[in-house]
């Protein structure tokens, strides 16, 4: 048996959300509060013996912000787990589907456990009598309600009802807006009670390791020590006569301290300054120093402690003395130790919840350790933000949380794919990290020479770094796109996904003339051909947006490098002619050639030169050269700002990065009046359209113009 | 492992409990059979491999099941994974509730309707057939597997009643509602379409004892074996009961034949009984072997088995002269005899001869105390809730009482909670606390009880009208005992409102016992004195099958004594010039029967 799915309905920050999970080890990836804590939270509400008394201490605070200010009365918090690969044979599995189990007519496969946090049954009743649409009468009932007086937590299992689908939420809960509320409860769509003969947290093992912050003072607090838990669990197993020989040794050796002659003396001079002090009569009877090394088994072993040697050294030092990545590993190291012990109980399903591993671990050690952690008849869920271990799951087992205002939403890469294209999603993923599962925003590049310079030119150009604009640019090495591409969409991530490409257009007029020389023909065709391939990519990917809102293709009309320079960048191909050409008049050539105005010939020089040199070294030399007034092509700011919506402070931060790096250059401008504007601009006051204004009297030839224009 | 000691009981209880094979076992009187059914509870739940597992005990009422609970946990056993309870109580508990949401009548939620609404609703529904003479009494319905089935032996009304009952059944459903016989339904319904979830209960079930299998109905016995059958005899039973003290028979209650329970059950059941009676003096015993319908060997084993029995039968005192005829039997037994009041019984067949005969004895017999159902001055709906929650109210903190009260106590907690009030900060520790804590000044039961359970509500936040089921509960507890005190006080009884006689209902029994003869069920005396043995009653007039089922209430009627037994057909009842002169003449077998009664005491 394992979690198939878990739902969240307005508790904390998920307003309505869903997880699903297979087999085996599942990640869920995102950024810090996005609330993979909740997640968690949510499960061992249900699923943790410890965590149940919580269950019934929910309050206000528990619900999604989205339903702050009183707008919780009357809504319901729901989490919901589906349960998948019951088998209703095992004798050990039958008090859980006896409590539910989702009956099939002579099979059960599926189970769900359900904590409904709902108004109490009079108000539910009251809710149920109004007429509908008196959104006056719903006010006023919904304004008496309270969490300690009206609220209560319910438990249901064998629900069917989907329970992130806002219509059956209507059905369940209520209509809020036309004033509906149900009389009655459907129990074979939502589920019967638990029956109290049943906890499920009992049937199952399930151990969570929570995130490791302080794993030092966790070993010196012996309610947190795993190891403590550990020797507790055993020294109950420890036969009196294999304890025996050690008590009596313990009690020997007590006695040998005892009789330690300058254990006597010490004894004997406190005896007698007492007596000194405050005379026979008030001194006490008798006095004796006693060791006491402990002699009961549990005791004893409680005072064992780790003494462990790092790799390659030979001291063995405690735990305080190791390094902080090392006791990490020895805490996670005993928990899991901890889940296996427990594991051998009397359980049937297996889960192991861990809160992000890598905090404080090694990169290496992170995916040695995760490639090692499976268990056979355990599922593992893990959250994390380190690539280095969602590299290791198989994107099926990948939820990623998205942050937004007030909630967080849950993507599943994988939904709706075929196993063909999850294979090549896959094959990219295990090559190209896991970057993109990260990213608020993804560029998809073809080759080299992009993903060396457009993160070098951004930063130049704006002032931020397209990891600022969390913005993630992968090189996707073809032009196979639509492999990665199909992992954004709005069944699988939600986020903008933008593709640069070239178009390829011919440079030239590829007509093939009378004289041509055999050279000139098969150039001609080669551009020709690139041409024609061009426009069929772009048929392909027109096709491939169409209907989803997250993907859009961005078109260099030529080629990166060529229109490079056709967007006024000569200067920066020109510095690096003398790198690429030793004799001089093949520099001078090249020179002319870039400065032409015809992209026949500048563009054929500039193609020439990145193919010697080869595209990506090319990039390379350009980088260096790269400054502010380098201007960004037009098809890629269009990119940057479709991979992610900007928000008004940072365009102003590049506006202002702008400005200084133009004064910088000439302190004679003055920029006093556009300075007034943007200020303007970052509280809200303006627009981007009037800012324009006073930029084109100061600067009416930079490229932030450009920028201004496209966002306004 | 559970273990007893040496001689606690017999070889053959020995040989019952320690059987690995299911079990068919037919135990005679007096045999010991709740004891055995204590020790093989006990050994069963010491068996249990695995805390997942449960041993279910179904009783014929809750009265049993609170005994034989009771006499678990006084072995030292720990009865947390022991379910006992009566066949309803079993169907609500394991199929009802975490399986109703399979039926369609159910799925929305249902509540038990209880015993005074559904006369209320029947009763009005039968009006319009006055010209018929249907009256709530012939709206008696039998769950079958296959349908509900009419008891009403008057052919000529079924027409009528099915109206009447489909009507009944409409408005249930309306309300959500289910009575007694659609419990046992819709369960075998739910285990019939879902054939998985008797396959789920069967593993949680290695063991299901079936006492007094002779009064099962056949759904009933369709319920259980649906779910034994599955294991295909991994899980195992022990059928118990004793076919001659079938007495249910009108109610569809049969012992079925071996043959055909391992036919349902799909496996065999190993045949055993306990024939050594423990009970009653050799002369009883002899005396009511005659009434045997089935042929089961008795043999006398008691230390009390050569007491010299007095066994008299008196037809000819006039019902006229009946109390003062009960008196003196009462007076010989006590005075002469040297038996204890506490162990003599009166009974009679019908619950109307016994309520009257309490009082007018009182009267005639002023030293004595008597006890009698006639004397409660409110409903004893055990299923009501308001009556479960009186029986704390009415009952004080007490060590002798303190596990009783508990358990009370987690009962109303558990029916509060699938009423749907919250209940989860409450334990029942906590709850007899609150109850202990209420202190009510007030003389009348009635408003006494009405306070206390507004209280009650008002400590645990309930707002009562919220709640249907409750308020249902509520309402109908207050009208039918209002009904019964008045009637009661009409009949002469003008103190019978106090909180005393209240508080008197739920007192250990003292006194001289008046029951039915039905009531008498599982239970022992001294001496036994029974009246109204007429051929009319025993058997009653429109009985099919009465000459057997006369039978059978003689049989249970006289093994209840262990010593003295008096049997009474008083002359003059219900007197016909012509038909019946003498009024009812006695019952067939009694003047049949050529015993030497004891003519003088």
């Amino acid at each position: 048996m394992y979690i198939s799915k878990v739902s969240l309905i307005n508790y904390r920050n998920f307003a309505n959300a869903n997880f699903n999970f297979k087999k085996g080890i599942n990640t869920i990836i995102g950024e810090n509060g996005s609330g993979k804590t909740n997640v968690f939270k949510a499960v061992r509400l249900l699923l943790e013996d410890a965590s149940l008394q919580y269950a019934y201490k929910l309050t206000e605070g528990d619900f999604n912000r989205t339903l702050d200010k009183n707008k919780w009365k009357g809504h319901w918090i729901i989490i919901s787990i589906e349960f998948d690969e019951l088998n209703d044979e095992e004798a050990i599995q039958s008090l859980f589907i006896h409590g539910a189990g989702i009956a099939e007519e002579d099979y059960v496969k599926k189970a769900t456990y359900n904590l409904f946090f709902r108004p109490k049954a009079d108000i539910r009743q009251k809710l149920s009598e109004l007429a509908k649409g008196d959104t006056a009468g719903l006010q006023t009932l919904l304004d008496e309600i309270n969490i300690q007086d009206n609220y209560e937590t319910f438990f249901t299992g064998k629900s069917i009802a989907d329970f992130n689908d806002p219509a059956v939420y209507k059905e369940l809960v209520g209509d809020f807006e036309n004033v509906i509320f149900p009389p009655t409860i459907d129990a074979s769509k939502f589920g019967s009670k638990i029956p109290h003969q049943m906890s499920v947290a009992k049937e199952i093992s399930f151990t969570f390791i929570q995130a490791l912050r302080d794993v030092v003072s966790d070993f010196h607090n012996n309610r947190t020590n795993p190891l403590f838990t550990l020797l507790k669990n055993k020294s109950g197993e420890i036969k009196e006569a294999d304890y025996k020989p050690i008590s009596d040794l313990v009690n020997d050796l007590n006695e040998s301290i005892e009789a330690l002659p300058d254990v006597q003396n010490i004894r004997d001079d406190i005896k007698s300054t007492i007596q000194d002090a405050v005379g026979l009569t008030y001194s006490p009877s008798s006095l004796s120093i006693k060791s006491s090394v402990p002699d009961e088994a549990e005791k004893l072993l409680q005072s064992l402690k780790l003494f462990i040697g790092e790799p390659g050294e030979e001291y063995e030092g405690g735990i305080h003395e190791l390094s902080l990545g090392g006791a990490n590993l020895i805490f996670l190291t005993l928990k899991l130790l901890e889940f296996k012990y427990q594991k051998s109980k009397d359980t049937f399903a297996n889960f192991l919840i861990i809160e992000e591993p890598e905090a404080h671990i090694h990169n290496h050690i992170q995916k040695a350790l995760f490639d090692k952690l499976d268990y056979g008849d355990t599922q593992i869920i893990y959250s994390t933000h380190s690539t280095q271990i969602s590299e290791v799951s198989n994107v099926e087992n990948i939820n990623i949380l998205a942050k937004k205002l007030n909630y967080a939403e849950v993507y599943q890469p994988s939904t709706g794919l075929g196993p063909e294209n999850i294979n090549q999603i896959q094959r990219y993923l295990d090559a190209v990290r896991t970057n993109l599962l990260f990213a608020k925003g993804v560029i998809l590049v073809e080759g080299d020479a992009e993903e060396i310079l457009i993160p070098t030119m951004v930063k130049k150009a704006f002032g931020v770094s397209l990891d600022e604009l969390g913005i993630s640019l992968i090189n996707i090495r073809s032009t196979g796109f639509e492999n990665v591409a199909q992992l954004f969409h709005n069944d699988r991530i939600q986020r903008k996904c933008a593709i640069l490409t070239d178009l390829d257009d011919a440079i030239c007029d590829t007509t093939e003339v009378v004289g041509d020389s055999d050279a000139l023909k098969k150039y001609k065709k080669k551009v020709a051909g690139s041409k024609q391939k061009g426009l069929a990519r772009k048929v392909k990917l027109d096709a491939f947006e169409v209907g989803n809102i997250w993907v859009k293709a961005f078109y260099a009309k030529h080629t990166f490098e060529v229109d490079f320079i056709t967007e006024g960048n000569e200067l920066e191909v020109k510095k690096i002619i003398n790198q690429v050409y030793v004799d001089q008049d093949t520099r001078d050539t090249a020179k002319a050639d870039i400065e032409d105005a015809d992209v026949s010939i500048y563009g054929k020089r500039v193609l020439t030169m990145a193919k010697q040199e080869g595209k990506g070294w090319f990039a390379i030399m350009l980088g260096k050269h790269i400054s502010y007034k380098t201007i960004l092509p037009s098809y890629i700011i269009d990119a940057i700002f479709f991979a992610k919506e900007t928000s008004p402070n940072t365009i102003a931060d590049i506006i202002d990065y702008r400005i200084k790096k133009n004064f910088g250059d000439d302190n004679k401008l003055d920029f006093t009046s556009c300075k007034v504007e943007l200020l303007k601009y970052r509280n809200g006051e303006t627009t981007l359209g009037d800012l324009a204004f006073d930029f084109d009297l100061v600067i009416p030839d930079d490229q932030i113009l450009t920028l201004i224009d496209k966002l306004k | 492992m559970f273990i007893w000691e040496k001689d606690s009981i017999n070889k053959e209880q020995e040989d019952a409990i320690l059987e690995n094979n299911s079990v068919l076992l037919i135990a005679c009187p007096g045999s010991g059979k709740t004891r055995t059914l204590t020790f093989k509870i006990a050994y069963e739940l010491s068996r249990l491999k695995s805390d997942k597992e449960f041993v279910i005990a179904i009783t014929y009422t809750n009265r049993a099941s609170d005994e034989i609970k009771e006499r678990v946990e006084l072995l030292g056993v720990d009865t947390t994974q022991l379910w006992i309870g009566t066949i309803h109580s079993f169907c609500m508990e394991w199929i009802l509730k975490p399986y109703h949401l399979y039926s369609e009548r159910l799925k929305n939620g249902f509540k038990v309707i209880n015993s005074f609404d559904s006369e209320k609703i029947l009763t009005e529904l039968c009006a319009p057939y006055k010209k018929e003479k249907i009256t709530y009494y012939d709206c008696g319905i039998l769950a079958k597997p296959d349908g509900f089935y009419l008891t009403c032996l008057d052919s000529g009304k079924h027409n009528s009643l099915k109206k009447i009952l489909g009507e009944y059944f409409k408005v249930l459903e309306k309300n959500r509602q289910i009575d007694f016989e659609q419990i046992l339904f819709y369960s075998y319904e739910i285990l019939k379409s879902k054939p998985v979830i008797a396959n789920i209960l069967c593993k949680l079930f290695p063991f299901v004892l079936i006492d007094e299998y002779q009064d099962t109905k056949e759904i009933q016995y369709h319920i259980i074996s649906k779910i034994l059958s599955v294991s295909k005899g991994a899980s195992k039973t022990l059928i118990v009961g004793d076919p001659n003290q079938s007495i249910y028979d009108s109610l569809g209650g049969y012992p079925m034949p071996k043959d055909e329970l391992e036919k349902l059950l799909g496996f065999e059941l190993t045949p055993l009984s306990l024939d050594k009676n423990y009970r009653s003096s050799s002369a009883i015993i002899s005396y009511f072997d005659y009434y045997k319908t089935f042929d089961t060997p008795i043999v006398a084993f008691g230390n009390g088995k050569d007491y010299s029995s007095s066994i008299t039968f008196n037809s000819s005192v006039s019902v006229d002269n009946l109390i003062e005829e009960l008196a003196q039997l009462i007076l010989y037994n006590v005075e002469k005899a040297g038996i204890s009041p506490n162990e003599i019984c009166i009974t009679a067949p019908q619950w109307v001869h016994i309520a009257s005969i309490t009082r007018k004895l009182i009267i005639r017999l002023p030293d004595f105390s008597f006890d009698g159902p006639g004397m409660a001055p409110f409903s004893r709906d055990i299923d009501n809730f308001w009556f479960k929650v009186s029986r704390i109210a009415l009952t004080e903190p007490s060590p002798f009482m303190y596990v009783r009260r508990l358990r009370w106590s987690n009962e109303i907690l558990n029916e509060l909670d699938s009423a749907g009030v919250d209940v989860s900060n409450m334990t029942s520790k906590k709850f007899l606390r609150i109850c202990n804590s209420l202190e009510i000044i007030e003389k009348d039961g009635l408003t006494y009880l009405r306070t206390f359970f507004n209280q009650i509500c008002e400590k645990l936040k309930i707002a009562s009208p919220n709640f249907p089921l409750l308020d249902e509960h509520f309402n109908s507890f207050f009208a039918s005992s209002e009904s019964r005190i008045q009637r009661l006080i009409d009949e002469g009884n003008p103190y019978i409102g106090d909180i005393e006689n209240f508080r008197k209902v739920f007192r250990q029994r003292d006194g001289i016992t008046v029951s039915t003869i039905h009531g008498t069920k599982g239970e022992e005396y001294d001496t036994v004195i029974g009246f109204g043995l007429l051929d009319g009653y025993v058997p009653h007039f429109n009985d099919n099958n009465g000459l057997e089922n006369s039978k059978k209430l003689l049989y249970v009627l006289a093994s209840r004594a262990r010593k003295n037994l008096h049997l009474i057909s008083e002359r003059n009842r219900n007197v016909h010039k012509f038909y019946a002169p003498d009024g009812k003449p006695p019952t067939s077998h009694l003047t049949d029967y050529n015993f030497k009664y004891l003519h003088v005491l």
